[in-house]
């Protein structure tokens, strides 16, 4: 059933007559593995990852998730199909945790409240997040919020999963766990892409490593 | 060849029979009653609340509209209205006539239909007692500071003149006060007023030398001939059979030009003037504060409370319109493409730049020319709403762009659509930056639905100042008009706070319940 994610020559600049911010781009992450891209900040990351999860227009080329594709004339193609952590989290700070994770599941996916209490209780019990599903953002430490940025993209059960920089906004004392986490998420089968600028979360993650040099990418 | 008596009678029931039709076809035109417009603000002897009783309206021209409204077989119906304003209504048809001290100008009868008199006498100068500068004589006006009503026909005299003039819009009451404080030199004012107001302060002299003439008419509608025709009529009847000259003997107003102007004789010498003395004693008793507060004030209090009642409705309701078009003018400037963008900032732009007052006149007595009439209840309502729509526009675009936009990416990515993202995740969030400014605006609102006294509306300020002008009691009643709005705003503001804090939990306390 998971799909590998494939990205085809992806050509984006921000300004029309601005330099290209990706150039050429081609990546293949089989289903249930990582793929991870090293480049400094500013390179254009983030870029990729917001043009797969259907943010952002580009130029050209194509983005397949199995039937799913995005293209220049559709750059929305995979929005609410991609789970996105962003690099601070985004959590909605009006709302409890489990309301966060819940949001999705009750206006995208109509899921009744039982049942989606139940799929996200089940998240929040995997992440150790159960006794705080009544907290809210503020009072978490950057772990946690992390950990519920995680569940609420996995509550929405997406296709692939892109992280922007996990380890940025923690403490040095918890990038281990960060590739504990990526690699946990992985027994869910799905394709998962991790940017970052930092080369040893990207050893510690395993799996392939991407090079981001002057908007393309080499091995 | 002379008439027999008979052929005389047959003349007479002829005659009653010729004016009997169209007299029936007018009452049945005017669903048998006469609105009659006025100004109860203006004060004694014209229209004004009766001191003694507040919720009774008194006056020699309530007894003259009753008494020329049961001529013309209809009931007399009192609509109030600024006094400035009372001529438009005319044309806008909230009133059939206009009973108000109007004095007779050519440019009003070239504008409006006027019957003949019902008045005549003169403008009296009042100066302070003793004041050996003071101008006694229209010519000593030049330059000197002097007290009237705006739009009178004194104001033009004094202008005329080279006064350095000011005007009153808070009654009459006020200018005398202002004289007797030193603040103006003189008053020039219409003989009634004068006597009325001017007279009963020790410390003021009314002058008893004339400077100029004026003549009081009821106006009527430029088209309304017939309605003219059918008033100068009864008044003439009026003035045979002797009742004008016993309601101007009752307010103490009879004199010899009136007597001149309507060519009749004066009334019994021996005519009660009860009007005057119910007023002389009403106003002139010395009370301490505290015991008229006492006496008085719960009388007043169903007219206040009438008058707060509908402040309150009307500010609530016009609130309530504006929040509403201030989300959608802020979403539309926020969200919306090029197009809806710049509506919106026009709209905003044209209605933050300009005066409420010019905005209400214009959607009040502008529209009906083209053909648009609005209840005034209507009229003041969206004008109030429509205006701080703008305001509450730009708190609602401040407290949207208080939300970072990575938190709508946030929601789009998990696939909520567009709008989903901005009801759930950024309005939540924009709502308690708002909350505070709306406030605010509220309770100016509430202070600025004042003017919709300007369409006829007695809300709270217009019945203290028509009630103030009525008892000369200006600080007493105000201190109370005061707490009544500060009782109206007050449970508002509690409201908005409790509301604060309840959106603001998750900063606070972390965990819920």
């Amino acid at each position: 059933m998971s799909a590998p994610l494939e990205v085809v020559d992806l050509w984006q600049r921000h300004r029309a007559e601005g330099p290209a911010v990706l150039s050429g781009i081609s990546l293949r992450v089989p289903a249930g593995e990582v793929a991870v891209v090293v480049g400094p900040s500013g390179a254009g990351k983030s870029t990729l990852l917001r043009c797969i999860a259907g943010l952002l227009a580009f130029d050209a080329g194509s983005i397949r998730l199995g039937q799913r594709t995005s293209s220049p004339e559709r750059p929305e193609g995979l929005l609410g199909m991609v789970g996105l952590v962003f690099q601070g989290f985004e959590l909605f700070p009006h709302l409890t945790v489990r309301e966060n994770c819940l949001l999705g599941p009750r206006l995208v996916h109509r899921l009744p409240r039982p049942e989606g209490r139940a799929r996200v209780d089940g998240l929040l019990e995997k992440l150790e997040l159960r006794a705080l599903a009544d907290a809210f953002p503020a009072t978490l430490s950057g772990g946690q919020r992390q950990r519920v940025a995680i569940a609420r993209a996995l509550a929405m059960e997406p296709l692939a999963l892109l992280w922007d920089e996990p380890t940025s906004a923690l403490d040095a004392s918890l990038r281990q766990s960060v590739a504990a986490l990526i690699r946990g998420v992985s027994a869910t089968a799905i394709p998962q892409l991790v940017v970052t600028h930092d080369p040893e979360v990207a050893r510690a993650v395993g799996g392939r490593i991407y090079r981001f040099v002057d908007g393309g990418l080499c091995e | 060849m002379r008439p027999t008596p008979g052929t005389a009678l047959l003349l007479v029931v002829l005659c009653r029979a010729g004016t009997a039709g169209p007299e029936a076809e007018l009452a049945r035109r005017l669903h048998g009653e006469l609105r009659w417009g006025a100004d109860s603000q203006g004060g004694a002897p014209y229209v004004f609340q009766d001191p003694s009783d507040p919720r009774r309206v008194v006056g020699f021209e309530v007894e003259l509209a009753e008494a020329l409204a049961a001529r013309l077989g209809v009931r007399a119906r009192l609509v109030q209205g600024a006094w400035e304003q009372l001529l438009p209504l005319l044309e806008r048809g909230d009133v059939d006539v206009v009973l108000n001290g109007i004095e007779v100008t050519p440019d009003r009868a070239r504008a409006y239909r006027l019957t003949r008199p019902y008045y005549a006498g003169s403008q009296l100068l009042t100066v302070r007692r003793g004041d050996g500068g003071a101008p006694r004589k229209p010519e000593a006006l030049a330059g000197r500071r002097v007290g009237t009503l705006p739009g009178s026909l004194a104001e033009r005299v004094l202008r005329a003149a080279g006064a350095d003039v000011r005007t009153y819009d808070g009654g009459q009451d006020d200018m005398y006060r202002d004289l007797a404080l030193g603040r103006t030199d003189a008053v020039l004012a219409d003989a009634p007023i004068a006597a009325y107001y001017g007279a009963l302060e020790p410390e003021l002299e009314v002058l008893a030398a004339s400077a100029g003439d004026v003549r009081y008419a009821a106006v009527v509608a430029s088209r309304d001939l017939e309605l003219q025709a059918a008033l100068d009529l009864a008044l003439g009847e009026l003035a045979a059979d002797g009742t004008l000259a016993r309601i101007l003997a009752r307010w103490r107003l009879w004199n010899g030009e009136t007597g001149a102007a309507l060519g009749i004789s004066g009334p019994p010498a021996d005519a009660p003037a009860d009007g005057w003395l119910a007023w002389e004693s009403a106003t002139r008793t010395e009370r301490s504060a505290w015991s008229r507060a006492l006496h008085r004030y719960p009388s007043f209090l169903p007219l206040l409370l009438r008058g707060a009642g509908l402040t309150l409705v009307l500010s609530v309701a016009a609130m309530a319109l504006a929040i509403v078009v201030g989300a959608v003018l802020a979403g539309m400037r926020v969200y919306g493409p090029g197009p809806s963008r710049w509506l919106a900032t026009g709209y905003i732009e044209v209605v933050r730049g300009t005066p409420l007052l010019l905005q209400l006149i214009v959607l009040y007595f502008g529209l009906p020319e083209l053909g648009v009439r609005l209840h005034p209840f209507v009229a003041g309502w969206l004008a109030l709403g429509l205006n701080y729509a703008a305001a509450e526009a730009e708190n609602d675009r401040a407290g949207l762009l208080s939300v970072p936009v990575s938190q709508l990416e946030a929601a789009r990515v998990l696939g909520l659509t567009r709008w989903q993202g901005i009801r759930h995740v950024v309005a939540p969030q924009a709502l308690r930056i708002v909350l505070p400014p709306a406030t605010n605006d509220f309770i100016s609102l509430l202070k600025d639905s004042s003017l919709v006294s300007v369409v006829t509306l007695a809300e709270l300020t217009r019945t203290y100042q028509s009630l103030a002008s009525a008892t000369r009691d200006h600080l007493g009643l105000g201190v109370l008009v005061a707490a009544l709005y500060l009782l109206l705003g007050l449970p508002f503001a509690r409201l908005a706070r409790w509301l604060e804090s309840r959106l603001s939990v998750h900063l606070a306390t972390g965990m819920r319940r």
